[in-house]
């Protein structure tokens, strides 16, 4: 197991979110995380990354305890988290930002690293020199993928990596993680809506509604997306 | 003895500078550098007056007050428009300029030695020249700063300011204008520090400018922080303890120029203390430790999410929503022809066509970044579109501010609900009372009987429309404790206190557990019945089809399909669009 | 011809000043979001330094060192223990704000207590006069304007050229997906305030030969350093400098028709004027303003 996470319970100021959640996961799988908006999936993936103080329940990595740990350790550990919407810097250019995401590796490890990102991404490699905030929509999502590999990570949690993107794109931003995770063999929570993609990349499923899993467990390719309304 | 009558007059002057500040700073949240400039207009505009034209000193202060006042609006206007840190600066640059002018037009100033000779006051025949005689004349004053200062902190002028000072956008979108709010506060603080300046200068009979630098607003600062900020009793508090402070030093046994210095180390060394260990001050009052995201709150919060279920809530409330239900019009009541708009290359809203017909209940849905949110805020006037109008009841409101959009009838709430957390429920609810009275700083001071009965009326009201959401007996609790559930149903509370007809609902059921959110479902039904017309966004399609008689399905900005809920639901192609294809 | 040069060379030398006291506050605000009044305490605590280094028998160039070491110092204490204090309590911003007046005038006062009221004067500068044609400087205008300059450009190579100038800039562009990639923000905040307690020093300093150093200086070193960020438009480093000679520009060549008495107002009106024409500054290129 390479996540347990029990009972958690979490949210913002006095808004309770998630109530008690527990499921796990396991090496190189990939698990896709339905439900409407304020279900709390994002609120989920925040509070397992340690961007928000669990209130109640554990987190296990690898069999440790990481509840409530900084982010900044759990990155050096080997977990990336991609947030939604413009998870880069906008003002500093595409070569920059991915210096900066792998802050504290020296240069070789870096050259390494970010030739990954351009063989997965080479439009990337393109426009190295480029203003992040200038890139279209679709080379941004691109760029916030590349960094949350920067540091190699074992675990990823990604957030919505098909939101706002034109259909096309989404595609290829879905093949870019299926790649990823077939090349590092990561474990990979996959926040989404878009439930085709999550049905081509993940091979599990967790259905958040009202801070509650109401489903988990390996996703029939049979199901249909217009019984999905009942979860939303 | 006289001594002492002395330390009485500073107080009061000192209590009469902190008053009016507050107004400005402890209850309105504008942090202004220059009230020692106003305080110093206000001592040379009647000193100059009276040595050169003999004029009586209660003029003096009125023509005190009335530059004061056109100064400040000078200022007010451009800096308090787009960011706070515009105001800081300003008024910073004008104590600059203030104290540059006070030195330098040596004609009419005399510039650093300062104006000697000012008359003392006479009042009715009595000249008014030992201590004895000023301490009654300067507590006078003091009791009527302090009486006017009540009077606007406890009209409902005064609760738009709090309101302000808690949460701008939130006030705007309650239909109040808070640039106006804010530019009449600031003009009025700077003519009430006027007085202090006009009775200072004809106590002291001497004035330099050296009285008036930035040393002075600063210890204006003290005086509203160590008494407490927003609270009404804080200034006099504050000025007792910071002229006694001062003038404890003197006895020391020390060169009065090291007095000098030891006095502004403590004043500043009470501020930093203040700030960390006690930002509330003595008495308490403002917000000053705002609970921020992450922050964990105390269990008690946390575990309280049930709430008791506003049952039968149509029955009890006859009359609270007559006035809503106007004559009902036949055709759409709000239309939006072609509307875009664009966030830096992305179409956020594209060419949007909707209709919203009187008295139905639609739901807006859509993938994220439909431009739902966006929509809502181009219809209450918080953005403005790009192509295309806006059209409400017949009338354009495209180009209309966002206060103005409300008072016609359209009001909206948000996703992150943007209560006034430091106030009391039964005010978030008063503030949102469209059409009072007391809203007018002049009429507030002129029409007190009108007031209080509108006041009585709206507590009334207020009360109904809390009793409608279940909130009845939460009403004297600080907003930013009540739990979530019961935040949002006081956020529906405040919407329909502004009496909208059309309502638009972020996301009302975000957030809430399954038994809160089927307590909401017929409150809103409700509404209905009461000539209100509902637009919600919401990602709950369970809500969605509980609630809405109509489903509007947005997608890349546009409208892309309108049914009825089992419509749209069973339609594949929305449902590829809404789950990906 | 020959005045409007004279004032233009004037207005430089002033001008860069400003532009010093502009880029590091701004650098401050811009990383930190911190309306750091005590800069105006930094100021003064780098003059006196100088001045005191001076007294214990240092050279001018030593004491310059001394001078941005101690207002390095003072800076990184005022963001360590005050404001890392007050953030950790959620304090307001009006909270942060009142905290660092009273650090500013506590730390006046001080020195005030220490060393007096009188003008305190910086010996040893070399002052030669430059005479081209009827146009008169001397050699402590090309070394502000230089100084100026040199630092400006030093800066913006360590922003954009250095690892830590990366990840400061990162911390200004994007302060959430900073800390989501690992960055400690804490620590470039303190960078931050070291980096422009550095920047303020040498112009402590210089204004200290030129002019001499008396205590209520840190108040109008906080409004120059304000008003450059503000008409250059928030968040904008290159703006702010430009800003800065703007201003020096605008005061000096206004001389030529108000007595220079009224300099602040000249720049009052600068400052005004773009509040209204362009609020977001020359050259800001974000409107911040309350998110819906």
């Amino acid at each position: 197991m390479i996540l347990e996470v029990k009972n958690l319970v979490g949210g913002y100021q006095n808004k309770r979110v998630l109530h008690g959640l527990s499921f796990s996961m396991g090496d190189g799988e990939v698990v896709g995380t339905i439900g409407h908006n304020g279900a709390g999936k994002t609120t989920l993936l925040k509070s397992l990354f340690g961007l928000l103080p669990p209130w109640e329940g554990q987190i296990l990595f690898r069999s440790h305890d990481i509840t409530g740990r900084k982010p900044d350790s759990n990155v050096k550990e080997g977990i990336a988290y991609m947030p939604q919407g413009q998870g880069l810097f906008p003002d500093l250019t595409v070569m920059e930002n991915l210096e900066i995401s792998c802050f504290g590796l020296d240069r070789k490890t870096l050259k390494k690293r970010s030739q990954q990102v351009f063989e997965l991404f080479p439009i990337l490699e393109e426009r190295k020199r480029q203003r992040a905030g200038t890139l279209s929509g679709g080379e941004q999502r691109m760029m916030s993928v590349g960094l949350t590999l920067m540091h190699e990570p074992t675990l990823m949690f990604l957030d919505e990596p098909s939101l706002g993107l034109a259909p096309r794109i989404v595609q290829l931003v879905m093949e870019n993680i299926i790649e990823i995770n077939r090349r590092f063999k990561n474990s990979i929570l996959l926040v989404e809506q878009n439930f085709e993609q999550v049905k081509r990349v993940a091979g599990k499923i967790i259905v958040i509604k009202l801070g509650q899993i109401v489903f988990s467990g390996i996703l029939d390719p049979a199901l249909d997306k217009r019984e999905l309304w009942k979860y939303f | 003895m006289d001594y002492i009558l002395h330390i009485l007059i500073m107080i009061a002057i000192y209590a009469i500078l902190g008053l009016s500040f507050n107004l400005i700073l402890g209850y309105t949240g504008l942090i202004s550098m220059c009230h020692a400039a106003f305080f110093a207009i206000g001592a040379y505009t009647s000193a100059l007056l009276c040595v050169h034209f003999g004029m009586n000193f209660l003029l003096g202060i009125v023509a005190g007050m009335i530059v004061t006042g056109v100064i400040s609006l000078l200022v007010a206007i451009p800096a308090i428009r787009v960011r706070d840190e515009y105001l800081i600066v300003t008024t910073l640059a004008l104590l600059m300029i203030v104290y540059t002018v006070l030195m330098n037009w040596i004609d009419l100033t005399r510039g650093a030695a300062g104006l000697s000779g000012i008359p003392r006051p006479s009042l009715l025949g009595y000249q008014i020249s030992t201590p004895a005689a000023f301490v009654p004349l300067l507590f006078g004053f003091a009791g009527i700063v302090f009486l006017a200062c009540w009077r606007i902190v406890h009209s409902p002028f005064g609760r738009v300011l709090r309101a302000i000072r808690e949460d701008e956008v939130a006030t705007e979108s309650l239909g109040k204008n808070v640039r106006a709010f804010k530019i009449w506060i600031f003009v009025t603080g700077g003519a009430l520090a006027a007085i202090a300046g006009s009775l200072f200068a004809h106590y002291m009979t001497y004035i330099s400018p050296a009285n008036f630098t930035i040393n002075d607003t600063i210890l204006i600062f003290a005086v509203i922080i160590i008494g407490g900020v927003a609270n009404s009793w804080g200034p006099v508090v504050g000025a007792f303890i910071l002229v006694s402070v001062m003038e404890a030093l003197r006895f020391m046994e020390i060169s009065p120029t090291i007095v000098g210095f030891a006095r502004q180390i403590a004043y500043g060394a009470i501020l930093i203390l203040f700030m960390c260990f006690r930002p509330q001050g003595f008495l308490g009052g403002g917000p000053a430790y705002p609970k921020k995201e992450g922050e964990i709150p105390d269990s008690s919060a946390r575990k309280n999410e049930r709430l008791s279920s506003p049952e039968g809530a149509g029955s009890r409330v006859s009359g609270l929503f007559q006035e809503a239900s106007g004559p009902r019009i036949s055709k759409s009541l709000l239309r939006l022809k072609g509307v875009s708009k664009n966030f830096g290359g992305l179409k956020a809203v594209n060419q949007c066509t909707i209709d919203l017909a009187d008295g139905e209940i639609v739901g807006l849905i859509g993938p994220n970044g439909a431009g739902k949110t966006t929509l809502f805020n181009i219809i209450t006037g918080f953005y403005s579109p790009e192509t295309g109008s806006v059209h409400f009841a017949g009338k354009d409101i495209s180009a209309l501010p966002a206060h103005r959009i409300t008072h016609l009838g359209i009001a909206r709430s948000f996703q992150n609900l943007r209560l006034f957390h430091n106030m009391t429920v039964l005010d978030n609810v008063l503030v949102a009372r469209p059409r009072q009275t007391g809203e007018n700083l002049i009429w507030a001071f002129l029409r007190f009987g009108q007031i209080s009965r509108e006041e009585r009326e709206n507590r009334e009201k207020a009360r109904g429309y809390l009793k409608f959401v279940g909130l009845d007996d939460k009403a004297d609790e600080l907003a930013g404790n009540l739990s979530y559930a019961e935040q949002k149903l006081l956020s529906l509370a405040r919407l329909l206190a502004t009496e909208a007809r059309l309502i638009l609902l972020d996301e009302p059921a975000s957030g809430l557990d399954q038994m809160v959110m089927e307590n909401l479902f017929p409150l809103v039904k409700d509404l209905v019945k009461y000539g209100k017309t509902i637009c919600i966004v919401e990602h709950n399609m369970e809500v969605i089809r509980a609630m809405a008689d109509e489903i509007v399905f947005l997608n890349e900005g546009q409208v892309l399909a309108r049914g009825t809920p089992d419509q749209i639901m069973k339609a594949p192609e929305l449902a590829e669009i809404y789950f990906g294809g | 011809m020959d005045l409007l040069l004279q004032l233009t060379i004037n207005g430089l030398s002033m001008g860069s000043i400003y532009l010093l006291l502009g880029i590091s506050w701004g650098l401050i605000f811009a990383v930190t979001r911190t309306f750091h009044f005590a800069h105006g305490a930094t100021f003064v605590v780098a003059a006196y330094s100088a001045y005191f280094f001076q007294q214990l028998g240092f050279s001018l160039i030593l004491a310059a060192v001394g001078s941005v070491l101690a207002a390095v110092l003072f800076g990184m204490a005022v963001e360590g223990i005050l404001y890392r204090y007050l953030r950790k309590a959620f304090a307001s911003h009006l909270v942060v704000f009142v905290a660092a007046i009273g650090t500013l005038i506590t730390v006046e006062n001080l020195i005030a207590m220490g060393f007096g009221t009188d003008v305190k004067t910086l010996e040893g500068f070399p002052i030669k006069v430059i005479k081209i044609g009827k146009v008169g400087f001397n050699n402590l205008h090309v070394v502000m304007f230089a100084t100026a300059g040199i630092l400006f450009f030093l800066l913006m190579l360590y922003l954009h050229r250095t690892k830590t100038g990366k990840a400061l800039r990162a911390v200004i562009s994007n302060p959430e997906m900073a800390e989501v990639i690992g960055i400690d923000t804490r620590k470039y905040f303190l960078l931050a305030f070291a980096l422009g307690s550095l920047l303020v020093a040498p112009a402590a300093f210089l204004v200290t030969i030129e002019r001499g150093a008396t205590i209520d200086l840190g108040h109008w070193a906080i409004l120059y350093a304000f008003m450059p960020v503000i008409i250059g438009g928030i968040g904008s480093l290159p703006g702010a400098a430009l800003a800065g000679l703007i201003i020096g520009l605008a005061e000096s060549i206004g001389i030529w028709k108000i007595s220079s008495q009224w300099q602040v107002g000249i720049a009052f009106v600068v400052l005004v004027a773009v509040m209204i024409l362009k609020p977001t500054g020359l050259f800001g290129f974000r409107v911040y303003r309350g998110k819906i």
